[in-house]
This record gives structure tokens, C-alpha cells and sequence, in this order.
């Protein structure tokens, strides 16, 4: 009997193991808005940066990034990015929302690039930087683009998504709950 | 002949060319030393099985310039590393400090492997209890 248990003990460390990873797991799923927060992102102040704007005339500062009576959403694309094509039609849905202020920056590319892709595709943003040498990566975090970040009306991340934003309605739901 | 001389020209320019793309290091060796121990230390985002000193993506390019850069322009390598945890979590390191989040991944091998040991020395001494009873 004795024999039995201990073997069964590597199991039962492998069914704890599980148990604790799915709780793990599963509190993120619990909150609200977890999917696209609950990283080390969030409520942490926005880097300082400047960055031109794709038309030139005016520049990305901290001001730009804020918005007294909307919701920043911060989007960095590429023109040569395949995945920013899986979430264009995402962000042209988002455009249509009032409550939020849709910001583009082009990131590793080159204006004229931008330009002809965001012709083509349409362009969702309020507002287009451009970013050709990266230099907004480790100051925002990035790993790469697609990659979107929410901002509150105080100017703090609130919510941040890797990768194609594929479901419009979860960058909405966070958007009514800050607002709120 | 002229064949040999054109290639050798070819090969001169590719040479520059390469050069021109080439990170630079910086000119004081103790520092430049310290940048690349850290540049160990720090995983790459794009390919994680790398640290940022062996990977080839863009973006570790751009923290070993920053790192560089941080470290020339005098700031303790605490500082950097900090910097760098706020945007990219514990993660960013291949060797994440002890803290509330990472104890499990620090300890839960130990913990296997005690019970592992302890699942051995249990099969062993029931088999020396059997082999005695059996005598």
C-alpha cells in the first residue's frame, strides 16, 4: 500500500502543478479586462518621445498622447507588417467610435511607405508618427508590431495588446470602463 | 589577371560596406566589457531563447546600443536593468531575480527534485524490507 503511494506521489505533484498553473491562468480570464491588461504595462506613465508626424507638421509629445474627453488608443504599425493587415479592419471599426482617439505610428518604416499602405487600406488614425528607426521600442516596450496601447484620460496605460487587435469589442469594453 | 584585381576590389568594398553596418564598441574596454556582460544577462524579445549579445533581430540591436549608451553616459547598471524590467517585466532577464513572482520558478526544481529523491529512497528501502523478509 505504502509502495502505491509513493508512486502516485510524482503524479499527484503533476496534478497540484496543473491545478495551480489553470489558477493561474484562469484569474486572468476573471477579470474584466484581462486579456488586453494585466501586464507590466500598465498604469505606468507614457515615455517621453518625440516623434514627426507622418504629414511633418506637427509633433508626438505627452500632450498628443492625452485627451481630456477621449481614450487614447495607440496603435504601432508597419506597411511591411502582414499581421497589421489581420487587424486593419479591428481598427477601422474602432475609428468609428467616438469615445476614442485612434493614434498611429509607423514604426520602422518610411513616410512615403505609411502613406501608400494607409491610401490603400484606409486610414483608421487621427493622427499618424513615424517612427523609422525604432527609436520608440524599448521606451514603449515593444517587442514588435502589432502592438496597441490604451490610455487613459489622466495620461496612464491602461491597457495594452501584443499583436493583432482581431476583436474591436475588447479594446470598446475597456474603452466604456475607463470612461466610465 | 585584371579578373584577380576586380575581385580583390569587390571584395575590399564589401569589406567597408560590412564595416559600415558594425556596432560600435565603446572606446573605453573596462566599459565596454561591462556592456557586454549585461548584454548577456538580458533575454532578446524577438527570439527568447537568445540574449540580447547573441541575437541577430533589430531589436536587440537597439538595447545593446542602449545599453551602451546608458552605461557611457554613467548610469549604474542597477539603474538599466530596472529600466528595463518596468517595460518588459522580470522576463527580460534569462536569470530573473527572487521576488514574489518568480520564487516558484526558483524553487519548484529543488522541490522535484527532493521528491523525486524521496520517491527513490522509499521504492529502495521496501525492496530491502522485501529482500530481508523473503531471507
Amino acid at each position: 500500500m505504502k509502495k502505491r503511494l509513493f508512486l502516485f506521489l510524482p503524479l499527484t505533484v503533476l496534478a497540484v502543478m496543473m491545478v495551480l498553473f489553470a489558477l493561474v491562468l484562469g484569474q486572468g480570464e476573471k477579470q474584466e479586462v484581462s486579456v488586453i491588461t494585466g501586464d507590466i504595462h500598465i498604469d505606468r506613465p507614457l515615455p517621453t518621445l518625440s516623434l514627426p508626424s507622418l504629414e511633418g507638421a506637427e509633433w508626438m509629445t505627452q500632450a498628443a498622447l492625452s485627451s481630456p474627453d477621449k481614450i487614447v488608443v495607440v496603435n504601432f504599425f508597419a506597411s511591411w507588417c502582414q499581421p497589421c493587415l489581420i487587424e486593419h479592419p479591428s481598427l477601422l471599426k474602432l475609428a468609428k467610435n467616438p469615445d476614442i482617439r485612434l493614434i498611429g505610428i509607423g514604426w520602422r518604416d518610411k513616410p512615403d511607405a505609411l502613406r501608400q499602405w494607409l491610401m490603400r487600406q484606409g486610414n483608421p488614425y487621427e493622427m499618424v508618427f513615424v517612427d523609422n528607426m525604432g527609436q520608440s521600442s524599448i521606451p514603449w516596450g515593444l517587442s514588435g508590431v502589432p502592438e496597441t496601447f490604451v490610455i487613459d484620460k489622466k495620461g496612464r496605460m491602461r491597457g495594452h495588446i501584443v499583436g493583432p487587435v482581431t476583436d474591436s469589442m475588447l479594446v470598446e469594453a475597456l474603452v466604456a470602463e475607463l470612461r466610465s | 589577371m585584371k579578373a584577380a584585381g576586380i575581385i580583390t576590389v569587390m571584395i575590399i568594398m564589401v569589406c567597408f560596406s560590412l564595416s559600415a553596418f558594425a556596432e560600435q564598441p565603446l572606446a573605453d574596454r573596462a566599459l565596454e566589457a561591462r556592456a557586454r556582460r549585461m548584454m548577456q544577462e538580458i533575454r532578446c524579445v524577438v527570439c527568447a531563447a537568445q540574449s540580447v549579445a547573441d541575437s541577430d533581430a533589430t531589436l536587440a540591436g537597439d538595447m545593446r546600443q542602449m545599453i551602451r549608451d546608458h552605461l557611457a553616459s554613467g548610469q549604474p547598471e542597477a539603474e538599466i536593468r530596472g529600466y528595463l524590467r518596468q517595460r518588459y517585466g522580470d522576463g527580460i532577464f534569462l536569470r530573473p531575480g527572487l521576488n514574489a513572482q518568480t520564487w516558484l520558478l526558483w524553487f519548484f526544481p529543488m522541490l522535484i527534485l527532493a521528491i523525486g529523491g524521496l520517491v527513490i529512497r522509499g521504492l529502495f528501502r521496501q525492496k530491502t524490507i522485501a529482500e530481508a523478509a523473503d531471507d
